[in-house]
């Protein structure tokens, strides 16, 4: 990051091919369409391009980069009235060639459930699984508490195991 | 039952990570090609800013006086000029009745949408217009980030940048560019408004503001000038009606 501030261009490249697929993989599964994943990655990138030279490591480089990302899927979520119920359908249909009937039905009921989760707890879901960040990681990109952040995935994953596996 | 929870909820974290973190769709995807001719554009782009305002002016009368090289110098040094028909979007670097910082020169100009079309948002907008917004962030310490949200008749806040849509959210001032001169965020903004007055603000800031506590700054006064609470920053208000 310091090199990239200093203006050495080979840095920042470096930022964005260390960090390009879990942003890609953060996007995708925050607005349930792989098509727009890498416009708003590409925006996120720009942005903090041009924020280089006034950033301050005030946290880890990793929230930043996500809370800026987020803020751009809000926008582009807004703008398109994308909905996440879409993912039910083809977007993220487990592969048609998995030989396992037991596993194929497996992921296609977690990628339902976690599509029924409020949108506040498949944040932090997404975040922890698609994004690998740590607690204090999702705090700083939320703005919320890491105790926030814990109880958020807990209860996230006592929903999923309840819709998956009702009683 | 805790044991037996315990258990269910590690076999559906493994499945989560096996389904969330294994996804390979974009192993092949680069984005620096892309990304650096985006950069390119931008740099070649900031040529034309000072080029821009002048083409504009040069439409007006008033403006062939100044046909020599004085709009271009008073562009650069950051004096505002406040363009006849314009009188909604005023730049406003400091608050009314200080002196203009040439150090810092921010402000943003927005535009009603109306049955397709878009023209500078001036004295009134129809409750279904939209909202489109450009920012100009120049000067020799440009601010970092910016929110615009707009206060309506009923003291309803409506948040415009960053967006705002769940409740338990908490989301923070969008980046912007330095350097920056009138550039367009590129999100059509389209909300009710009830019939009435509507403030839009615009504040500018060093470090990101969260919408909270901007929330609680105007639910403490709902007069407060925001940069008096947050050093350094700048807010610019822009008032027009909503009519029906």
């Amino acid at each position: 990051m310091k090199l990239a501030r200093s203006g050495v261009d080979s840095a920042f490249d470096e930022l964005v091919r260390r960090y390009q697929v879990e942003l890609l993989r953060v996007a995708a599964r925050h607005l349930g369409s792989s098509a727009l994943a890498p416009d708003l990655t590409q925006n996120t990138f720009l942005q903090v391009y041009g924020a280089l030279d006034r950033y301050q490591a005030r946290g880890a480089f990793r929230a930043y980069l996500h809370r800026v990302l987020l803020n751009q899927c809000r926008m582009a979520h807004r703008s398109a009235r994308v909905s996440l119920k879409a993912l039910e359908q083809s977007e993220f249909e487990p592969n048609a060639d998995d030989s396992q009937f037991s596993e194929r039905d497996k992921r296609r009921d977690l990628e339902r459930a976690l599509n029924r989760l409020s949108d506040k707890l498949r944040d932090v879901v997404v975040l922890r699984y698609c994004g690998d960040l740590d607690y204090e990681e999702i705090a700083e990109a939320l703005a919320v508490p890491i105790g926030t952040v814990k109880r958020r995935l807990f209860d996230a994953m006592a929903k999923l195991r309840e819709i998956v596996e009702p009683r | 039952m805790a044991a037996h929870l315990e258990g269910d909820l590690g076999a559906l974290d493994a499945q989560l990570f096996e389904l969330l973190n294994t996804d390979h769709q974009f192993d092949d995807v680069d984005l620096v090609p892309s990304i650096r001719a985006r950069i390119r554009e931008r740099r070649a782009a900031q040529v034309r800013p000072c080029e821009s305002v002048i083409e504009r002016w040069m439409r007006r009368p008033v403006a062939a006086l100044f046909a020599t090289g004085l709009v271009a110098a008073a562009v650069c040094l950051g004096i505002a000029l406040k363009p006849r028909g314009h009188a909604a979007d005023e730049y406003r670097s400091k608050s009314a009745g200080e002196t203009l910082n040439p150090a810092r020169w921010a402000g943003v100009h927005a535009y009603r949408v109306h049955a397709g079309k878009s023209e500078p948002l001036a004295e009134s907008l129809a409750r279904g217009d939209g909202l489109l917004f450009s920012y100009t962030n120049l000067g020799g310490a440009p601010l970092q980030n910016l929110m615009i949200f707009a206060v309506d008749s009923n003291h309803e806040v409506h948040w415009f940048h960053p967006a705002y849509e769940r409740e338990g959210e908490n989301p923070s001032s969008i980046v912007i560019d330095r350097d920056a001169a009138q550039t367009p965020l590129a999100e059509l903004i389209q909300d009710e408004y009830p019939t009435g007055a509507l403030s839009i603000h615009a504040l500018f800031s060093n470090r990101p503001l969260h919408v909270l506590e901007v929330e609680a700054w105007l639910k403490d006064d709902p007069r407060v000038r925001l940069e008096e609470k947050e050093p350094g920053s700048v807010e610019q208000v822009l008032t027009t009606r909503v009519e029906r």
